[in-house]
């Protein structure tokens, strides 16, 4: 496949999925927490995908689950990417002593294993899910660093930014003029590899219990199938399709991601140089 | 007997912006143990005619004939035309990018040894070594066991050319040796260059006029994707009969840099007529509409080139 | 106009930062206004940091810097960067020169509004203006420096330049990435700032012969220090240190060429052009008249 086509159809599923998102309480036919019907019901005219153990409509959990895991997934990026570029940029662009120390607490930082560590502290705050992506950006954003950094580094010898200082362009123009805009492919590739990363992170929190209790999300209906009798049973249609949601949108933001790489070099898309 | 024999060839390379035509029906013969200078610009089609004669272009169309001692190259299968690459044809290349740099050098050349089957595996290392030897780098032994950054950028040309005549080919084709080294280590390596081919026949691309009159017998020039002019060397410096090749040697610095108008054309987008007409200083009505044959200047045997207006007589 | 006095930069590198290496080193030295200094040297003698030196592009470790009667190493970042447009710098490699992300408008414009004062209109007529000069045309304008040829990246790069207006110039090896033909318009181009806008120049070139037409008098580094400095054609003419000897003999390494070449315009003058194809190009005298006196120009 293609670059251009696997983002394509990278963007095509994504945009499919924060539709339903957005549109899940005008499409769904019931509320995804109301007892609606018999429980354990198989797929029926009434229930698409048949009710769970309490007798909610799977099909409306479904698309309400969207929803959690959209935002967790692209809001901890955005602020992880943020963190990153911004930390990274002002950090190699300034040197010495700033950078020293940013570095140093960097290395500390990356020697700790996030899971556990995001684990421990969603069970200190209380587990919403905007504080899991807010952890989750912050935590993450500081192995982001190291890349953005070293990308920055390298651009601040570049010619066109002694070019640029030669000029008489102040520090912040430097730096969101010509050096941002040659980090964004970077950050905007990290941004999608990432988003992939937390909504993957987000539904193992939800499927260990540790998720926002107060929202649907396709890791609590995942862990209740699981641990209700939906895996015992064979009752396929309450363990599969949150299941089948996540791997299609993790492959979708795989596409995307590996589509958008090309972005990074535009010299990539330079023909054959005789 | 010539050893190389370049006929009516065409390459090409489709691409998003429209194909672009490298080299258009050139001719050019190369006698057994001659060395002929290929002159040329960015974008005139000079590296892809030199790749072309090894078949080590992806993605082009190549018409025409190429026949080395007699073989048609382009009819030979890959693994025939393996066998000719390094041990009869060898390319060096130009040398930043073309060494592996977490390979020791004498390694890689000892590598290329065995893969061209000149050598078997025990060989292979002492034969790396007397190259190394042969390009005149001093404790060679120790050098082979160095990295290629510990190289200085002469010393990486040097083991480039070693990498070339590891298994003594009877054809070598350098695709610019000399480009981006410091003057005085430029005229080692034209030296070193010159010495290694004594005995050997060479195609030698390059956009440098001065490595190319110390090193070659002959001259060609090229513009455009197509010979405009070729002759002995001392033919073509003393006696440029093109407008472009005059021009070019106005540019040098030694000339006092006289520049030529215009930029040159893209390979896509091809001038009718004369190629080089909307540059030339004194173009006729004819140039624009018709492209004028390289032929043979009356005046000197063997200096051909490429233009209508100028005096053969 | 320049003024340097005991110039030093030190870098450390090697495992820890433990070897301390002078990439520049108590260099002194001083340019006229309109006048062009060469600085010739090998690679890594320090000439390229030297440059950026001078601009304060990157900092000294000691030494004194007078621009225009002006000590520029104690100035603040707000004086300096008044300052900077005064001061241009044109780098060897025009692909890199240029931010890659910017058309050639957006990168010519850049210093104008940074000037302030300018409306819109003016700017763009302005920009216009600078690409006629350069000879760039409006299409390129919409152009980033990927979809331009090294040639063309190295116009905009002057045209930017120009647009700060500067007094002082730093060119670093400015040609030696281009073909020889570009090389040539370029050197035009540039000899043609340095005439009509007596713009200072430090061009600095490992290539003697561009030095030679280019400067009014030379500077030789090696090592980090200056080791000869003189007027152009007494250092071609009288190479005093032997690292000046050793870069004049290979700067004359083209002497072979050089004699076929000579040889061969000599002979390109009594070869007249003569009609051909039906009279179509009349044998102009004027033609041959003017040939010859360029070529005269040329074998200087």
């Amino acid at each position: 496949m293609s670059r251009k086509s696997a983002f394509s159809a990278g963007l095509f599923i994504l945009g499919a999925y924060i539709l339903v998102a957005l549109l899940s309480s005008v499409i769904t036919p019931y509320s995804p927490t109301a007892l609606v019907g018999r429980p354990l019901d198989g797929p029926s005219d009434t229930h698409l995908l048949g009710t769970n153990d309490l007798g909610q409509d799977i099909f409306s959990r479904l698309l309400y689950g969207t929803r959690a895991t959209l935002i967790i997934g692209l809001l901890g990026a955005l602020l992880s990417v943020l963190v990153s570029t911004l930390v990274g940029t002002v950090s190699a662009y300034y040197g010495g002593g700033v950078d020293e120390v940013i570095t140093r607490s960097v290395d500390v930082l990356m020697t700790l294993p996030s899971f556990p560590l995001l684990l421990v502290l969603t069970i200190f705050f209380a587990p919403s899910i905007f504080v899991i992506s807010g952890l989750m950006g912050v935590l993450g954003g500081t192995q982001g660093i190291r890349i953005i950094r070293s990308q920055v580094l390298s651009l601040v010898e570049a010619n066109f930014v002694y070019g640029a200082k030669a000029i008489g362009a102040g520090d912040l123009r430097i730096m969101t003029r010509h050096i941002l805009p040659n980090v964004l492919p970077l950050a905007t590739v990290k941004f999608v590899f990432a988003a992939q990363r937390y909504m993957l992170m987000g539904v193992g929190l939800g499927f260990l219990g540790l998720g926002d209790p107060s929202v649907v999300d396709w890791g609590q209906m995942i862990s209740r199938a699981y641990y209700n009798g939906g895996f015992a049973l064979g009752l396929w249609w309450w363990l599969i399709p949150p299941g089948i949601a996540v791997t299609l949108l993790s492959v979708a933001l795989a596409l995307l991601g590996y589509g958008l790489e090309e972005e990074i070099d535009p010299r990539l898309k330079r023909s054959v140089a005789i | 007997m010539s050893i190389l024999a370049i006929n009516d060839l065409k390459v090409q390379f489709p691409t998003p912006e429209g194909l672009v035509k490298a080299v258009n029906s050139v001719d050019l013969e190369l006698e057994e143990g001659e060395r002929l200078g290929m002159i040329g610009e960015t974008g005139s089609g000079k590296t892809v005619l030199g790749l072309a004669v090894v078949r080590l272009l992806s993605g082009a169309e190549v018409e025409g004939n190429i026949e080395y001692r007699g073989k048609k190259l382009l009819l030979l299968d890959e693994a025939e035309m393996r066998k000719l690459r390094g041990r009869e044809i060898s390319v060096i290349f130009q040398s930043p990018n073309s060494l592996n740099p977490v390979l020791k050098v004498g390694d890689q050349i000892a590598e290329s040894i065995r893969l061209v089957g000149c050598s078997n595996r025990q060989d292979a290392k002492k034969k790396a070594v007397q190259a190394m030897e042969a390009v005149g780098m001093p404790d060679a032994e120790l050098w082979a066991d160095r990295y290629p950054h510990q190289f200085s950028g002469g010393m990486k040309e040097r083991a480039m050319i070693a990498l070339g005549l590891a298994c003594d080919p009877r054809l070598i084709i350098a695709d610019e040796p000399t480009k981006g080294l410091d003057a005085n280590i430029k005229a080692q390596v034209v030296e070193l260059i010159r010495d290694v081919t004594t005995d050997k026949s060479l195609l030698f691309i390059t956009h440098d006029l001065s490595a190319a009159a110390q090193i070659c017998d002959r001259i060609a020039v090229m513009y455009c994707g197509e010979i405009v002019e070729v002759g002995r060397t001392e033919e073509i410096f003393a006696n440029p009969l093109h407008p472009y090749t005059e021009g070019l040697f106005r540019s040098l610095p030694i000339m006092g840099m006289k520049a030529i108008r215009g930029a040159s054309p893209s390979l896509i987008d091809i001038p009718s007529g004369c190629r080089f007409h909307p540059r030339c200083d004194r173009p006729c009505e004819n140039c624009a509409k018709a492209h004028p044959p390289l032929v043979e200047a009356e005046s000197s045997p063997g200096h051909l080139m490429r233009c209508f207006q100028h005096d053969r007589g | 106009m320049i003024e340097v006095e005991g110039l030093t930069r030190h870098f450390f590198s090697g495992r820890l930062g433990k070897e301390r290496v002078e990439a520049v080193d108590e260099v002194s030295f001083n340019i006229k206004r309109g006048e062009t200094l060469g600085l010739v040297g090998g690679s890594g003698c320090g000439k390229t940091t030297l440059g950026r030196l001078l601009l304060r592009l990157i900092e000294p470790t000691s030494g004194r810097i007078i621009f225009d009667g002006v000590d520029i190493l104690h100035l603040k970042r707000r004086e300096m960067r008044r300052l900077r447009p005064r001061m241009q710098m044109i780098f060897q490699d025009p692909d890199t020169s240029l931010n890659p992300r910017m058309a050639s408008l957006e990168s010519i414009s850049e210093p104008l509004k940074l000037k302030g004062g300018l409306t819109r209109a003016e700017i763009e007529d302005e920009v216009s203006r600078l690409m006629e000069k350069v000879g760039l045309s409006p299409e390129h304008l919409g152009r980033r420096p990927h979809q331009l040829s090294g040639g063309q990246n190295q116009r905009v790069v002057l045209a930017r330049v120009l647009a700060s207006n500067p007094e002082f110039i730093v060119a670093d090896e400015p040609l030696s990435a281009l073909d020889v033909s570009v090389q040539a318009q370029i050197f035009g181009l540039l000899s043609e700032m340095k005439r009509d806008r007596n713009i200072t120049f430090l061009f600095i070139s490992h290539d003697l012969n561009i030095v030679r037409l280019m400067s009014d008098r030379v500077a030789v580094m090696d090592r980090g220090k200056i080791v000869e400095v003189g007027p152009t054609e007494e250092i071609f003419r009288h190479p005093l240190h032997p690292r000046t000897r050793e870069l004049v003999s290979s700067a004359s390494m083209d002497g072979q060429l050089t004699l076929m070449l000579k040889e061969g315009l000599i002979s390109t003058v009594t070869r007249r052009p003569r009609p051909r194809m039906g009279g179509v190009c009349d044998d102009n005298p004027m033609d041959s008249k003017s040939s010859r006196l360029m070529i005269n120009a040329g074998c200087r």
